[in-house]
């Protein structure tokens, strides 16, 4: 797997921060923002600098019942060869049914005839993208009832089928494991590791014992603390802050870029 | 003349966005606070110019502070404008009037209307000599007087005060590329440092954001607020190193405070 470093999400919020930021070694950029024609000028310098610049997509909808659609593939794909980026990204969820968007990445509920419609669309995907593919577990504040698979080992059948990367959120690991009673011990045993692409962390807050993933605030300790436990079992190719809201002094994002290193080494 | 952006004003001392206020106006007044807010982290504008508020970031009191975090979300242009037109401003702008730097919009009203006044009736003097078979050497002088009149009452009219004037000089004096907030002050983010080097640059401001700065020129903002900023070029031939003379748009004129030296 390629080695990324440490890097963070470029937002145009922030853009001359994360230019100006020492030691960003890659760049994601959410595919849905950006248009293949018309990059903005920080991420042609950031690519011209030689920083890889990750397209990261919210809207394959890749666990819902509609097919995949193709354009939104093809989008994504032409940001990569537009990009020279080495792997391109979406979530397992969907975010989209009967002709209504939710707004949210929803989580797939974790049944054998849920993974195969997965499977297929993600197939798809994969057919019409010029580079690999991986996949983000998210952060659900439901499981849906009839669940046959552990997270871990729905995603570990996934990977088995599609061949896909892994975009391992920690941030979202430790929600689910607040929230759901998820076993993050169990989940890091249960994927296959030596698919993980990258590592997301992020920031959150909890609120009435629900914890909240909302990437408008600081990276909390617990999440470091799964951060740490992953890297246990494995050196991630690399490990990206996400931060979209409330964006800090230039100096605090550069205090979660040094404690994302200090944990991985 | 002191020069404070943190502690309240005084005739002795002033807060660097009133002398901003004083040499080019709100807009001018408006690109100084915001420019020091975003040298105290406080915001922070995108390569693109659109300036959003810093999470947790510092809070100077500058007195046009709030104003400028409320213009988070809009690019530099307008931000600068919604400054220079906010109620803010405005009080910045009437404080400065009561503690004699500018002249009121009511004396200057009156001494628009004096001067009118007088050379009406020069005109009037001489005109009327004929019919009224008024001597020459009455109306002449009488025409004379009442223009020397109009003249000499026109100084009273001027944006700055004598105290608003000095003050100017003193920031001229003190502003220097090593201070941009004081540099801004003094010349407006359009104005040049040196022949290829613009005010903008030294600040840190990227082109692209730079390029919003052009719109609001003439603006819309409405109650003075477009008249925006003027640029005050290096080596301007104006006494308080503006090119904001009295009169012009963005000082004399629509009740934008002072157009600097004169």
């Amino acid at each position: 797997m390629e080695r990324l470093g440490v890097g963070i999400g470029w937002r145009p919020e922030i853009d001359l921060t994360v230019e100006r930021l020492p030691g960003v070694d890659f760049v994601e950029v959410v595919a849905e923002n950006l248009r293949p024609d018309h990059l903005p000028e920080s991420v042609v310098l950031l690519r011209e600098r030689g920083v890889p610049v990750l397209p990261h997509a919210v809207s394959l909808s890749l666990g819902g019942a509609d097919p995949v659609d193709p354009a939104r593939v093809a989008h994504l794909g032409a940001l990569a060869e537009v990009l020279d980026a080495p792997l391109v990204s979406d979530h397992v969820c969907f975010v989209r049914a009967g002709g209504l968007d939710s707004g949210h990445l929803m989580p797939v509920p974790r049944t054998r005839e849920a993974l195969d419609v997965l499977v297929a669309n993600v197939r798809a995907a994969q057919a019409d993208l010029p580079v690999p593919l991986a996949l983000e577990n998210v952060a659900a504040l439901l499981d849906w009832p009839g669940g046959e698979l552990t997270e871990g080992r729905f995603l570990a059948e996934l990977v088995a089928r599609t061949d896909c990367l892994l975009l391992v959120d920690v941030a979202n690991l430790h929600a689910n494991a607040r929230n759901l009673g998820t076993d993050v011990d169990r989940f890091l045993d249960e994927i296959p590791l030596e698919r993980l692409a990258y590592v997301h962390v992020a920031g959150g807050v909890e609120h009435q014992g629900v914890y909240h993933d909302t990437h408008a605030h600081a990276v909390r300790p617990e999440v470091l603390e799964v951060l740490a436990r992953l890297r246990e079992r494995v050196d991630p190719p690399g490990v990206l802050l996400e931060r979209d809201d409330d964006y800090p002094a230039d100096a605090e994002l550069a205090a979660e870029l040094a404690a994302i290193r200090a944990v991985v080494g | 003349m002191a020069i404070t952006s943190t502690s309240a004003g005084s005739r002795s001392e002033l807060r660097v966005e009133e002398l901003a206020l004083l040499a080019g106006g709100p807009g001018r007044a408006a690109e100084t606070a915001l420019v020091a807010a975003l040298r105290a982290q406080a915001v922070r504008i995108s390569r693109a110019g659109v300036l959003s508020a810093v999470a947790r970031g510092a809070r100077p009191e500058g007195p046009l502070h709030g104003a400028v975090l409320r213009s988070a979300g809009r690019d530099l242009g307008d931000a600068i404008a919604a400054v220079a037109g906010s109620l803010e401003t405005r009080a910045l702008r009437e404080q400065l009037v009561a503690r004699g730097y500018l002249t009121s919009p009511a004396r200057r009203r009156t001494v628009s209307v004096v001067r009118l006044l007088a050379l009406l009736l020069a005109i009037g003097a001489v005109v009327a000599s004929g019919p009224a078979d008024l001597p020459l050497g009455v109306t002449i002088p009488t025409a004379l007087a009442l223009l020397l009149v109009r003249a000499l009452v026109g100084s009273l009219g001027k944006p700055l005060t004598r105290s608003g004037r000095l003050a100017v000089r003193g920031l001229v004096a003190s502003a220097v590329t090593s201070d941009p907030v004081t540099l801004v002050a003094h010349r407006g983010l359009l104005g040049r440092v040196t022949k290829r080097q613009r005010v903008w640059q030294v600040v840190g401001i990227e082109s692209a954001a730079a390029a919003t700065l052009r719109k609001r020129k003439g603006g819309s903002s409405g109650d003075g607020a477009g008249c925006g900023s003027c640029a005050s070029d290096s080596g301007s031939s104006c006494g308080g190193g503006s090119s904001c003379g009295s009169g012009s748009s963005c000082g004399g004129g629509g009740g934008c405070g002072g157009g600097g030296g004169d």
